[in-house]
């Protein structure tokens, strides 16, 4: 080994820090007094930042591929956390679309004029005291259950009141003859004067029902089921309305 | 980001990069935070998903570089000072593609005094990627035990298991060979030497 080259051996061994004591002392004279050896020394430091500069370079390229991995599984991790729930909320929405679907099928196939008018249909009552003296025979006959009595006694009355005409349509309707109650129970409700117009208003779009015309009872039980004062507000509810409304989907749309 | 990440502040990360190793867990939390934030610039600018990712390594070797030769004034955020890294460095990428447009000539003459601290520390891009090509002629064994003995502070009785040598004495002088070898190929030419310990050190 030439002189040089002995002097690159030690320059290594104090830049590993491998020199010590006299060594160490020895060299650090020698690199006080030879320019050529503090050359040599930088010139092997540069070396050695060249060599970590390239071991940071190559450790940061030995990650990248598995941090690009994770960072693009990232998304996916997100999604996977929320999907769970859309799946849940879209288990739940269709478990619910297959009741509800399950239940309009079954009150399609069922509803019917004869099973909505009964639902709803609730004879009107009059109460007549014992013994009173004010109450009309027609009235009498309908408080007494006897609707045929009561048409007899309307068909011969020539100034019936709203009260009269009321109880006739009611009777009608009783015993069948829909066709009637629904021409009285119109012209009830086509007076200026407000007396039994909410009643006749209801038992119409009863009448309309029961006589097969459920177009014609939507329009009327929408209404009362809209307006909060009616007195029969509550008897028509939206599952009522909905019900009514399949029948019309039965019937054709009428 | 995974259970296992840690999180470090400003402060705590400048720290733990000065140390004499740098931990892979470092490395991954800069990825963690920061790959998203600086490749949307690169992405937003002309570059493509590959840019970005080649962009980003640059960035961090040069970031965790400049930590260790303590030229980090800390006068800014880490995110601060990677985001102008970042740009400088993809800015000096487009230039050197004959991509560069106008607008980035009157971006370097418009930078802030903390833009050009920072595009300083560019200027002898170039003469490192020389460096790393002059490392990458050294060959696969002598990379190898010069990176485990100087990057991973690995002793000779360790790197031994990973060369097929026969004893600790041969491989030592391997080393001195290795070592050699490559001062001799950096300081070949005196004028690129200076430039070469310009880029390594972040000395002008």
């Amino acid at each position: 080994m030439s002189t040089n080259s002995q002097h690159t051996e030690t320059i290594i061994q104090y830049l590993d820090g491998e020199l010590s004591g006299a060594e160490l002392k020895q060299f650090e004279e020698l690199l006080a007094a030879d320019n050529t050896v503090q050359q040599e020394l930088e010139n092997l430091k540069l070396a050695q930042q060249a060599i970590i500069s390239y071991g940071l370079k190559a450790e940061v390229a030995s990650l990248h591929h598995e941090m690009m991995e994770e960072l693009k599984a990232e998304p996916k991790a997100s999604a996977n956390k929320i999907y769970p729930f859309i799946r849940a909320s879209l288990k739940i929405a269709a478990s619910l679309f297959l009741v509800m679907s399950a239940v309009g099928i079954y009150q399609y196939l069922t509803v019917s004029s004869a099973q909505l008018y009964n639902q709803n249909y609730h004879p009107f009552t009059i109460s007549i005291s014992r013994g009173a003296t004010e109450g009309s025979a027609l009235e009498k006959a309908y408080a007494a259950g006897q609707p045929a009595t009561v048409i007899s006694l309307f068909e011969k009355e020539t100034n019936a009141d709203y009260k009269t005409e009321f109880l006739a349509a009611q009777s009608y309707l009783a015993t069948k003859n829909v066709s009637k109650a629904i021409s009285i129970f119109n012209q009830i409700m086509n007076k200026a004067d407000g007396a039994y117009k909410d009643d006749a208003e209801y038992y119409l779009a009863l009448s309309y029902i029961e006589n097969k015309q459920p177009g014609q009872a939507l329009a009327i039980m929408d209404k009362i089921h809209q307006d909060k004062d009616h007195p029969y507000n509550d008897r028509f509810s939206f599952w009522t309305i909905f019900k009514l409304k399949l029948l019309i989907l039965k019937n054709g749309g009428k | 980001m995974t259970k296992a990440s840690v999180n470090y502040s400003d402060k705590e990360l400048i720290e733990t990069l000065k140390q004499q190793q740098v931990s892979t867990q470092v490395i991954k939390y800069l990825y963690r935070t920061y790959f998203n934030f600086l490749s949307g610039y690169i992405k937003q600018n002309q570059g493509n998903d590959q840019d970005a990712e080649d962009i980003f390594q640059e960035v961090i070797v040069a970031f965790i570089e400049v930590v260790k030769a303590e030229k980090f004034r800390g006068e800014s955020s880490i995110k601060t000072f990677l985001y102008t890294l970042n740009k400088f460095t993809w800015l000096n990428e487009l230039k050197k593609r004959n991509r560069a447009m106008l607008r980035d000539t009157t971006f370097y003459e418009n930078a802030g005094e903390e833009d050009k601290d920072v595009s300083s520390l560019l200027v002898e891009r170039e003469a490192k990627g020389m460096v790393m090509a002059i490392m990458d002629k050294l060959g696969e064994v002598c990379k190898k035990i010069l990176v485990a003995y100087y990057y991973n502070n690995s002793p000779m009785k360790e790197i031994l298991q990973l060369i097929d040598y026969q004893n600790e004495q041969v491989l030592r002088n391997k080393k001195y060979k290795c070592l050699k070898s490559l001062e001799q190929m950096l300081t070949a030419d005196p004028q690129l030497a200076q430039r070469f310990k310009n880029a390594l050190t972040h000395e002008h």
